[in-house]
């Protein structure tokens, strides 16, 4: 009698445990799900950002670049987008785990936007004087030095607003990405494109925001010529 | 594997409240006080006080003894001084013009050796035994004389044993430690799984001996043992919260550590003794529940640590990378950092079984009327016994696998 009783009980406290282990699963996972749709959303969004500012610039073409600076807090808005859209990228790409369709949509989509913004960035400076230093970083899968090369860039564009990083994944397979990569002659990782000049090998902290502050200082003597011609 | 850990613990959690909830009217107040006034044809009972350097101490719990609500004329208190080598005896002899005392003097042998001869010469037909260092409130001892007279299958009760005069952060932790166990080993007794009848203070059958055999060495825990034994023989061990007992708790560090180095020590080697009794079929709820759940406890919290250490020190090298890389910025996040830990769905089942956990707490400081709200027993015993706990329970593994020819798989 108290074993039938007992053997009862042991299944009655084995479906409520796993009622609350599957229940904490489940709402996890919806959790996730909900975070995929807002980054559904805000991609949508920072596409329509991008088309704007696109828009602007053509608008603001004729206009003085005075005024485009003025505008530029519109584009200091995409790149902060950007950046929330990698973090949580980065995030989807740790839970759901790099061969998730979704997140190699996003990320195919995340390096087109960027490539756009780069355009942007360097349209911008060229024609106003906007002194920016681009960087463009591609990272390999497997690739040790890569992480140490993530952190140093990490560092340095915090520590620098003028400096602007753009993260390509070598394993995503977007034909611009490869088109920028043939451009730049790309082909091992980490690589880096410092302004024009193409690095291909890791660069020490100190050693890389050496080659920043001398390509900002060239750029700052071209940019000063432009902005003496507006 | 995390989740089968997580999945194992939480089972016991839920095990405890569905048996609280399914037994809930056992915990209520009215209870005591009921309990406390009833009045029996009350026994005759031994209570043995076996003493080994206990000069401090001793009095005191006779003392405690002699204000019971118990008629003095049932009681025969049986001393024996196990070979002390402080002023013990001398003592005790303060004690000897008391008419029911017995005082006795032996070689050392081990407290099992001084119960098994104060058992030899008690006249009760229960036994009690009493840590010298334990006093008993005024109304422990009537109560557990009535549970054995409500239900004369009982062959032994334990009491509920708290921390007595608590001053220093250690004896807070335990505090807490022994008024949570207060309510589980109650939770357990109600489904025959008791673990250990304490020796600090129960009260046995006087058969139970001559049935079983006295206590034995038992790798110096012979209260766990005799526990195990009685559940092998399928003999009824309760436990009621509402016969209270202090004992002196250790007040620092390190004399804790060696108590518990002892203890865990006990309780593996005994568990090994007694391995065949793990998931077997006679003894239900204490084979399925009780050994099984006390074992993995111990293996969980060494592996969680083990685990937690692992994650902290692969923070460490990653920051140290950092810092490699880019130089020192500072102690801006350092403390976020060091601790990061993923945030998965094992968090939120950390989150419900800390929950439990903090349920047996306010539910045993409850049952044994305990109303103090002061926060700092509650915080020492997390902080102090989430570091203290594993790394006691991963040397006692070590030694119980190292100290002897005994091979544990």
């Amino acid at each position: 009698m108290t074993i039938k009783r007992d053997a009862l009980k042991y299944i009655i406290v084995f479906i409520i445990t796993s009622t609350i282990f599957f229940s904490v699963f489940y709402i996890s996972d919806k959790i996730n799900k909900s975070r995929l749709e807002n980054l559904t959303s805000l991609q949508e969004n920072l596409t329509l950002s991008i088309l704007s500012t696109e828009t602007r610039f053509a608008l603001l073409e004729n206009a003085s670049c005075q005024e485009i600076f003025l505008g530029g807090e519109l584009e200091v808005g995409v790149t902060q987008e950007l950046n929330n859209l990698v973090s949580r990228i980065k995030f989807l790409e740790s839970e759901l785990g790099g061969d998730n369709k979704d997140v190699q949509y996003l990320k195919e989509r995340y390096a087109l936007l960027q490539i756009k913004d780069y355009l942007l960035v360097k349209q911008l400076s060229n024609r106003c004087g906007y002194n920016i230093t681009t960087v463009l970083y591609f990272s390999g899968e497997d690739c040790g030095a890569c992480k140490n090369q993530s952190i140093v860039l990490d560092a340095i564009r915090e520590e620098n607003g003028n400096v602007r990083v753009y993260w390509f994944d070598g394993a995503i397979e977007v034909s611009t990405v490869d088109i920028l990569e043939t451009l730049f002659d790309i082909n091992q990782y980490p690589s880096m494109v410092v302004g024009e000049q193409t690095f291909t090998e890791f660069l020490p902290y100190e050693e890389l925001k050496e080659v920043i502050n001398n390509w900002s200082d060239e750029n700052n003597a071209l940019v000063g010529k432009t902005r003496e011609e507006n | 594997m995390e989740y089968v850990f997580l999945f194992i613990t939480l089972y016991f959690q839920i095990f405890f409240l569905v048996t609280f909830l399914d037994n809930s009217d056992v915990f209520s107040h009215s209870k005591r006080k009921e309990k406390e006034e009833k009045k029996y044809d009350f026994p005759v009972v031994s209570l043995i006080i076996p003493c080994w350097n206990e000069e401090k101490t001793v009095v005191s719990t006779v003392e405690s003894i002699q204000k019971l609500n118990y008629p003095q004329d049932k009681i025969e208190i049986i001393m024996v001084d196990d070979g002390s080598s402080d002023s013990t005896w001398n003592e005790m002899q303060k004690l000897k013009d008391i008419k029911n005392v017995v005082l006795m003097k032996k070689d050392n042998g081990g407290k099992h050796t001084a119960n098994n001869l104060g058992i030899e010469i008690a006249t009760g037909d229960y036994i009690a035994t009493i840590d010298a260092d334990t006093i008993l409130e005024k109304n422990a001892l009537n109560i557990i004389i009535g549970e054995f007279l409500n239900d004369p299958e009982l062959d032994s009760v334990g009491s509920t044993i708290l921390v007595r005069d608590p001053k220093t952060i250690v004896q807070y932790a335990q505090m807490i430690e022994y008024q949570m166990f207060s309510f589980t080993k109650t939770l357990l007794a109600l489904v025959h799984g008791a673990l250990v009848v304490p020796g600090a203070f129960s009260v046995y059958k006087k058969e139970v001996f001559e049935k079983i055999g006295v206590f034995k060495d038992a790798h110096k825990l012979e209260d766990l043992e005799i526990t195990f034994r009685m559940q092998r023989h399928g003999m009824k061990v309760g436990q009621t919260h509402h016969a209270l007992a202090y004992t002196n708790a250790p007040d620092t560090f390190i004399k804790l550590w060696n108590q518990r180095r002892r203890w865990g020590h006990g309780f593996l080697k005994n568990s090994y003794d007694y391995k065949k009794m793990f998931f077997s079929k006679a003894n239900h709820n204490f084979g399925f529940f009780t050994l099984p759940m006390s074992l993995f406890s111990y293996i969980a919290i060494s592996i969680s640590f083990v685990i937690t250490i692992f994650i902290l020190l692969k923070n460490i090298f990653r920051i140290i990378i950092e810092v490699n890389l880019v130089g020192w910025k500072g102690f801006e996040n350092l403390f976020a950092r060091l601790f990061e830990f993923s945030v998965g769905p094992a968090a939120f089942i950390y989150l419900v079984i800390l929950s439990c956990i903090f349920f047996l707490i306010m539910f045993g400081k409850h049952i044994v009327n305990e109303r103090s709200i002061n926060p700092l027993p509650i915080i020492s015993f997390f902080v102090l016994y989430s570091l203290f706990i594993p790394v006691l329970v991963i040397k006692n593994i070590y030694d119980s696998i190292t100290t002897s020819n005994i091979k544990w798989r």
